[in-house]
């Protein structure tokens, strides 16, 4: 239920619950007087005190003239109240049919009246708020009808120069931030194209560089593949150096075996040397002491000699004395004639006897200077064989120094050439990585060859707006 | 020859029995006779000592079985009255304590005398005075031997003089 028929039926019913307030509001003094009457029934009929009879009685009669009284003025304020309700009901229906003019009217102090009076400033409030808001929506409507013109013409013409007029109105705002928006978005979009032009330059520049990096990644992929190869090779060098290098080992060992083999060899010869000086210095010795004995001999022959000379001498005189005596001494030059004989004789031996001893004496003396010669020799020899034991000796130490260096050389080589072979694959890992990265570099040239295109797209995208007046 | 040699040819040559052969010996650069029957000795390497103011041609004494020897040089090679003791080859002629020794150049040697040789010319010596009878050597027939007297040619030998330097 609405509208006046509503209020008028609340009216009643707001009057009828007066009502019952009214009785409500006397039923409690009744009900004590009720109250009362039964507790002095409950006594036994016992006569009480008369005052509280009284006071029973009064309050009775209290009550039922508050209820009367009540009913009488709820009748008053009823009639009196009612008109109000009434003409607000009229205006109320006025206003309905869109007379935004009707008006209650009301004067006075009463609450329905004041109501009135309330109900109509508010209507004129109303009223002219609805004008108000009649003229901004106007305003709004043309603000709105320009900031759509503005727009339609940025998004026509890409025009980011393009300014919406800025109102008083609420849309002012809006203009104010799409300006904002726009200059943004130019200012952006400036920034856009250079930021795009340098892409597109660090693009190319990334291409050149992309294509610079493909080649050197393929010149780096051939010079490890040679690496690769050279260090295979390298490794197989190094082993056959490893191996030469055993193999020179073995042979250096073999060297020194046959050095020392032959320093005891020289050494030995040293000892036969030496054996052989005091061997021939004691044959000198005998040999001179031969001499000597040859020399004794011919002293021994010298006095035979001289015996014999004497002898000699003694048969010629003892000839001459035969011959004095003439035919007595026949007999005893034939003593003498053999005497000269033997004397001769002798002589002749001893002679023999010195030309031996003399020979004999020449050839000791030859044979000791032979033999020193001997001795200077085995001295010379042992000097030499010494001094080739000290050479040998020192050729066993540079050649077992130099095996040592070839035992360094072959370990070095053998590490050399495991590390070759580590190198060699590692050379083969960065092949394959060097491949990688050429196919790589080569799908990052057509991906910097794709950004290239969408640069100069984004660029040509962001060329179509217009950001400045030139 | 071998040692051996000489000596077996020595003890097993025969002794051959023939006549006194002569003896000859160099004296003073001629070849002298020895003469028979006179006692001569040759001897080696003899002391001979000086004599002071002794003749030209005496070199000094020498000493043969206790007996004094007056050594004469016909060489006149060695100098007279020289100082010092020297030792000479010498052919001693005569029986000891009347000898005289004669300083030879070569040790005396057994002569084959050929024939007389008076028209041989004589030598030119200090003591040709005291040689006589050449003969002729019959090995060598140009050598000629002269006979001689000991005590002349020691005569002539004294008295010689001192030989031209």
């Amino acid at each position: 239920m609405t509208g006046i028929g509503a209020s008028t039926s609340e009216h009643r019913t707001a009057m009828v619950a007066r009502a019952w307030l009214i009785g409500v509001a006397l039923a409690p003094p009744l009900l004590v007087l009720l109250f009362g009457l039964l507790l002095r029934a409950s006594a036994g009929g016992a006569p009480g005190p008369a005052a509280f009879d009284l006071l029973l009685i009064a309050l009775g009669v209290a009550g039922a003239l508050g209820a009367v009284l009540a009913m009488l003025l709820s009748v008053l304020f009823e009639s009196r109240a009612l008109a109000p309700v009434r003409r607000i009901r009229l205006t109320l229906a006025e206003l309905s049919a869109g007379n935004f003019d009707a008006r209650s009217g009301l004067r006075g102090q009463l609450a329905f009246e004041r109501m009135g009076q309330d109900f109509d400033a508010l209507l004129d409030d109303r009223v002219s708020g609805l004008e108000r808001a009649a003229r901004d929506s106007e305003e709004l409507n043309d603000s709105v009808i320009e900031i759509m013109q503005a727009v339609g013409e940025i998004a026509t013409r890409k025009d980011l120069t393009v300014r919406v007029p800025i109102t008083e109105n609420v849309t002012g705002a809006i203009a104010d931030a799409l300006n904002l928006l726009t200059e943004e978005t130019r200012r952006v979009l400036i920034n856009v194209r250079a930021v795009s032009q340098n892409v597109a330059e660090a693009t190319i520049a990334v291409k050149g560089q992309s294509d610079t990096a493909s080649k050197a990644a393929a010149r780096e992929q051939r010079e490890v593949e040679l690496a690769a190869r050279e260090l295979a090779a390298a490794a197989s060098a190094l082993d056959a150096i490893a191996s030469r290098a055993r193999a020179s080992n073995e042979a250096a060992e073999r060297a020194v075996g046959a050095t020392a083999q032959a320093m005891n060899t020289a050494a030995e010869t040293v000892r036969g040397a030496a054996r052989s000086r005091d061997l021939i210095r004691e044959t000198e010795k005998r040999i001179k002491r031969l001499g000597e004995r040859s020399q004794e001999i011919g002293q021994v022959v010298s006095i035979i000699q001289g015996i014999a000379e004497r002898t000699g001498i003694l048969a010629l005189n003892a000839s001459m004395h035969a011959a004095a005596a003439g035919e007595a001494g026949r007999s005893f030059a034939v003593v003498a004639d053999e005497v000269k004989r033997l004397s001769e004789s002798a002589r002749e031996s001893t002679f023999q006897i010195g030309r031996l001893v003399t020979a004999i004496q020449t050839e000791t003396h030859d044979t000791v200077i032979a033999m020193n010669h001997a001795i200077a020799q085995v001295v010379e020899i042992s000097r030499l064989a010494d001094a080739s034991g000290q050479e040998m000796r020192r050729t066993q130490d540079e050649t077992e120094a130099l095996a040592a260096d070839v035992r360094d050389i072959a370990r070095t080589s053998s590490d050399q050439a495991k590390v070759g072979v580590a190198l060699q694959e590692r050379a083969r890992i960065i092949q394959e990585a060097s491949g990688e990265t050429a196919r790589q570099l080569s799908l990052q040239a057509n991906e910097t060859l794709r950004l290239v295109d969408s640069a100069r797209a984004l660029l040509d995208e962001v060329s179509v707006f217009k950001v400045s007046d030139s | 020859m071998a040692l051996s040699e000489a000596r077996a040819a020595s003890m097993t040559r025969p002794s051959p029995v023939s006549p006194a052969p002569s003896f000859g010996a160099l004296v003073g650069g001629v070849h002298l006779v020895l003469p028979a029957g006179v006692p001569v000795v040759y001897l080696t390497e003899v002391a001979v000592h000086p004599l002071a103011a002794a003749p030209a041609r005496v070199i000094g004494l020498m000493q043969m079985q206790g007996h004094p020897v007056v050594v004469l040089d016909p060489s006149g090679v060695t100098p007279g009255g020289a100082p010092a003791l020297r030792r000479h080859a010498v052919l001693v002629l005569g029986a000891p304590g009347d000898s005289g020794a004669l300083r030879v150049d070569e040790p005396p040697a057994p002569i084959a005398l050929g024939d007389p040789l008076p028209e041989a010319a004589q030598p030119s010596c200090v003591f040709a005075a005291a040689l006589h009878d050449p003969v002729a050597d019959s090995a060598d027939p140009a050598r000629v031997w002269w006979h001689f007297v000991p005590a002349r040619l020691f005569e002539v030998l004294a008295s010689a003089p001192q030989r031209a330097s």
